[in-house]
């Protein structure tokens, strides 16, 4: 199995195994808003139906003829329809386009309807199901306003039994109070009362018009599972501030806790801190701003302090620009505006996804953003994408539809063009960024015309604040261009390979104006034959295709076409894929040599005679090992030319791998080149490699004076000299021998107990083989009256007495953890394990301060130094923490110490060291990271 | 791969844009990392946290494919959730039958393959994850695994000979 197979194989598997593991937008929405806030929350454990069945039969019944409720449209409908698909296609599931069909038909027929920019109306509109979890949501979001924590407990609480039953959700996050709480209203008051206290007689928290009300009333596990009330004040505008309160059922005064986030225009501020006030205030998602967030911000921008070299200036600018009055009399209404952009679009998939009645120089135009969305099939649908259509307001005449581009910004769809325009005035866009790159390298390379679209073919690559310019060469007498833009415009990194056309990169050339060589056909090598012509190449490649003397294809009678099958036919496959067809010129006729990939390690190279179809040559070709030039020249020239330039060993090492290597392997060579392992031996044209170790294996390959193999042999080693168990360990040898098998050598080991289910001790790691290691090792067993079987209560005391991290243990009870315990691989590399520390050496403490030593010298001084000395041990990179270990590729003990600095503040890992120290404090290596994680 | 950036988009459009598109993708790769779905949706929260606190290095180190930054962030996440459950003893191929049911079953085909990558050990696991799954360069994986290119190479190499050995016993066995 090819590489590539093995990689389509595992991709398929994952993806077919891990189909239920994805996100739902309702998810995805929370992921993104916990995201702004920092805050992480833990989220439920959704299982397999539970009583989908009994739950199917009590609500199964047919829609009555009385109107249904909302709710009651969930329980009858949208819940048996879900359980029947998880019935039928497994939990989790989305309704299909008819599902999903009948449940708006059914909402419509009782009287409810939904936005047209509902995300569920646009999945109908587009002839797509939805996620139903999410579709039950979004029909009792319409039902009770809000979000969850908004409805009343009740409906929190209908709601999460209605998961529950129906498997969705494991267990309850909401409760009702019962006769021994407070209750909901005395709660409510306690909050508010409180809050004002804390906060402020002007603070109103009653007044719904101001603030929108979260509450939940929940177990508190993190503190005994005590019965707990939170409020949450969310503002319905921006000039209000967010606030928590949340206190005990049973204790309210002394367990009372709050937070707040208040606004505070009256200082200096961004455009941008504005822009995301109005986002989490009114959602990220512009489109659903009532008309009073867009008249507030044009107002509050006035007054913030725009940055013209930012990147978002122009669409601050067209806000501050545009005005958006309330619609009056006069005024065409929403609804006639989205009629009228629709009927100027044209198309009929389009849905609304935005309409906001702007002002401009007097003009009042209604802005109404379209969306088609791309086909769900992956089709291309060159009418897919967002359109901004402007509708006068007082004629309901169409003045503009345009349709959104790479170089729009969001703005176009809620500001009219000429304000757009003018909010663009003096900002750059991409054909600016484009011809400002093209202009400072022409003034560079006054040879080059980077627009010439003959010369280059252009790539923007980039954004915001950096726009990297990339002009890709179609000449063969240059190569690419590149230049950095920033956002003012200014220029920097201008790069151009001016190197004339060689015979050694005039093969790359080629590559950048047409492709991939396996691709190209005939014609392309018969140009590059012609302008070979005139060069004189020095390095083989070059060499090699400068002899090619591609002839045209229509020379030969056997043309591509017939080549190939001939081609697949030699190769005794059924099927397979030819890439690499060149018609080569030889005596007495030309060549055709073709590569053919099968499901294969290798693939094969084989040489046609283009006149008569004989079969002149096959050989093999492994990707990324074998030289490409393999490819499209012919064998008796290259193997005479690679003798003369790369001399025989390479050729022997060459063909040694491909005689007794592993051709799965993406490297297959054998590793006859470690002169640690092999001697090597030239006598004229035959090349001997002769293990150096008793029991290795030997290897003789002889050429002819072409290059050609005569033989290629494997035989035992002669020497008599043992390995010594350095050069074993060198060698990674010790990866192929299965760890209980390890000679011992008397070595004093303690005696391992199976584990209940059979397996054995001891296992993700190199076994150690030192006597005195054993001897340690049984010592430490003894000393902390540890057995086999009695290591995890033994864990939890070391726990208990020395904490939960087992770098903060004694080394001993370290190691014997190590040794004893079945753990997740992931923690421990095979190649070092941990050892008992050797007395008389510096020990942990001495280490760490050796440590800081080390990062003092490398730590940029203008940081200062107080966050070296703030790093403390800990395990964040491969290796666990704070161990003593013997490093396979040391031989000798080292000391490897991940280092960390914790930030209370961002709660987050700010820097982090990792420095190897060998036993008497050293410094082997050492390296330094700012930023954690990032 | 480079990926361009939609010129013009807050940061707030960016993050949400790369919740859409990368949420799944990094769900998955916790989820194989710490065989537990919980954890998993724990850790894919904490990346988007971290994402947004650190975009803007993203910018100043130039960095130009952002998936696999953020891979990066979820992998190094999981990491420190292994590290506080080093004392689990959890057996990674049940975690695959704790999945929701499917849509539809694996082919029995696809299921062994599964049980294969899962009982990697860890350090193949990882490598075979991101670059045969998640589809990053061999640099990118190097990167997000904080290795060394060359240890990132040879540890390939190896995860497919196990893969393939593997996959040989179980067609054997079949």
């Amino acid at each position: 199995m090819s590489n590539d197979m093995l990689k389509y194989r595992v991709a398929r598997a994952l993806d077919a195994e891990l189909e239920s593991v994805r996100t739902t937008p309702r998810e995805r929405d929370r992921l993104y808003e916990n995201a702004i806030g920092g805050r992480k929350v833990k989220r439920k454990l959704r299982t397999g139906i539970v009583l989908a069945m009994i739950l199917v039969m009590m609500v199964a019944v047919a829609v009555a003829a009385v109107l249904l409720t909302r709710p009651e449209i969930v329980e009858k409908v949208a819940v048996p329809m879900a359980i029947e698909n998880d019935r039928t296609a497994g939990v989790q599931g989305s309704y299909t386009p008819e599902q999903l069909a009948e449940l708006i038909r059914t909402l419509n027929e009782n009287g409810f309807t939904m936005e047209e920019n509902n995300s569920l109306m646009q999945a109908l509109q587009n002839g797509q199901g939805y996620y139903e979890e999410e579709a039950i949501m979004e029909i009792c979001r319409q039902a009770f306003g809000g979000n969850f924590y908004t409805w009343t407990l009740e409906e929190q609480n209908w709601f999460e039994h209605l998961m529950v039953e129906i498997g969705w959700y494991e267990s309850y996050e909401s409760h009702l109070p019962g006769p021994d709480n407070m209750k909901y209203e005395e709660a409510e008051a306690y909050a508010f009362e409180t809050l004002k206290k804390k906060y402020g007689k002007d603070l109103h928290p009653e007044d719904r018009t101001l603030y929108t009300l979260s509450r939940q009333f929940y177990l508190d596990y993190e503190n005994g599972g005590r019965a707990t009330w939170s409020f949450t004040l969310d503002p319905r505008d921006i000039d209000h501030g967010m606030y928590n309160i949340r206190f005990a059922d049973r204790n309210p005064e002394d367990t009372v806790s709050f937070w707040a986030e208040i606004p505070d225009w009256t200082q200096p501020y961004t455009g941008d801190q504005l822009m995301s006030q109005f986002h989490s205030v009114y959602t990220w998602f512009q489109g659903k701003w009532p008309q009073e967030a867009w008249r507030r911000l044009h107002e509050m921008m006035q007054k913030a302090e725009l940055d013209p070299a930012g990147m978002n200036y122009a669409v601050h600018r067209g806000y501050l620009l545009t005005g958006y009055p309330e619609p009056a009399a006069q005024d065409l209404s929403r609804e006639e505006a989205v009629r009228n952009a629709k009927e100027a679009l044209g198309k009929d998939r389009a849905a609304m996804d935005s309409a906001v009645l702007t002002e401009y120089e007097g003009k009042r135009i209604w802005m109404v953003g379209l969306v088609i969305h791309a086909p769900e099939d992956g089709s291309k649908d060159e009418d897919a994408g967002h359109y901004a259509v402007a509708v006068d307001s007082t004629s309901g005449k169409t003045l503009s539809v345009r349709k959104q581009t790479t170089d729009d910004n969001p703005s176009m769809f809620f500001v009219p063009e000429a304000a757009y325009e003018k909010a663009r005035e003096g900002i750059l866009r991409e054909s600016d960024f484009i011809r400002i790159a093209a202009e400072a390298i022409r003034e560079k390379y006054p040879e080059l015309n980077p627009m010439d679209e003959n010369e280059f073919e252009i790539r923007h690559l980039g954004g915001g604040k950096q726009h990297s310019i990339r002009f890709l060469t179609k000449s063969i007498r240059h190569g690419n261009a590149s230049a950095e833009v920033g956002a003012d415009g200014s220029v920097r990194e201008i790069q151009a390979d001016m190197t004339p056309a060689t015979g050694d990169n005039l093969f790359s050339r080629y590559g950048a104006i047409y492709g991939y060589y396996g691709d190209w056909d005939q014609s392309v090598w018969v140009r590059l034959s012609k302008d070979m012509e005139q060069l004189e190449p020095e390095e083989t490649a070059g060499k090699l295709l400068r002899m090619g003397n591609y002839p045209a294809e229509e020379t030969v009678p056997i043309d591509h076409e017939k080549a190939r099958e001939l081609a697949i036919r030699a190769s005794g496959k059924r099927t397979a894929e030819i890439n690499t067809c060149v018609l080569i010129g030889a005596e007495p006729n030309p060549v055709w040599k073709l590569r053919v990939i099968a499901d294969d390690p290798v693939d094969q190279v084989i040489e046609l005679d283009a006149v008569t179809g004989e079969v002149l040559a096959t050989d093999i070709f492994k990707t990324d090992y074998t030289p490409g030039y393999v490819l499209y020249s012919l064998e008796r020239n290259w193997r005479r030319l690679e003798l003369e330039t790369e001399g025989a060993v390479q050729m022997a090492i060459r063909a040694i791998t491909y005689r007794f290597g592993d051709l799965w392997l993406d490297f297959p060579e054998l590793d006859v080149s470690n002169p640690d392992e092999y001697e090597t031996r030239t006598e004229g044209l035959t090349v001997c490699f002769d293990g150096r170790w008793k029991g290795m294996k030997s290897y003789r390959v002889e050429f002819d004076e072409n290059g050609y193999v005569i033989r290629c042999e494997e035989s035992v080693s002669e020497s008599a000299e043992e390995r010594p168990d350095q050069a074993a360990s060198a060698s990674g040898i010790q990866d192929d021998i299965p760890m209980r098998q390890r000679a011992l050598d008397g070595s004093i080991i303690p005696t391992p107990t199976p584990q209940p289910d059979g397996r054995m001790w001891f296992q993700g790691t190199v076994y150690p083989d030192e006597k005195d290691f054993w001897e340690q090792f049984e010592a430490a067993m003894t000393e902390y009256g540890v057995t086999p079987d009695n290591l995890e209560e033994k864990v939890r005391e070391w726990m208990a007495e020395y904490g939960a991290d087992p770098d903060s243990w004694p080394d001993a009870c370290y190691v014997l953890t190590y040794f004893m315990t079945q753990v997740d691989e992931g923690d421990f590399d095979p190649d070092m394990h941990p050892i008992f520390p050797a007395e008389g050496k510096p020990g942990k403490e001495e280490m760490k301060q050796k440590a800081r030593e080390a990062f003092h010298t490398i730590a940029d001084p203008e940081m200062g130094s107080d966050w070296v000395d703030a790093l403390e041990i800990g395990g964040f990179l491969n290796s666990d923490g704070f161990n003593f270990r013997k490093g396979e590729s040391y031989g000798k003990p080292v000391w490897f110490l991940n280092m960390l600095a914790w930030n209370e503040e961002t709660e987050d890992w700010e820097a982090k060291g990792y420095v190897q120290l060998d036993e008497d404090g050293n410094v082997l290596y050492a390296e330094l990271d700012l930023y954690g994680n990032g | 791969m480079e990926q361009a950036a939609v010129p013009g988009l807050s940061r707030e459009q960016i993050l949400s844009r790369w919740i859409d598109l990368y949420s799944d993708p990094i769900l998955r790769t916790c989820y194989l990392y710490l065989s537990d779905l919980q954890q998993a949706e724990d850790a894919m929260q904490e990346t988007w946290i971290k994402a947004w606190k650190h975009m803007d290095d993203l910018e100043r180190k130039g960095i130009t494919n952002e998936k696999a930054w953020l891979l990066r962030i979820a992998i190094n996440t999981c990491r420190d959730y292994r590290r506080t459950a080093w004392f689990r003893h959890v057996d990674r191929r049940a975690a695959l039958d704790e999945l929701p049911a499917r849509l539809q079953m694996a082919e029995t085909e696809d299921r062994t393959m599964s049980w294969i990558v899962m009982d990697l050990p860890e350090r193949y696991k990882q490598i075979i994850l991101l670059y045969f799954y998640q589809g990053l360069t061999m640099q990118e994986t190097a990167d997000a695994l904080g290795l060394p290119l060359t240890t990132a190479h040879r540890r390939l190499r190896k995860a497919e000979a196990l893969l393939k050995d593997a996959l040989e016993r179980s067609e054997t066995h079949e």
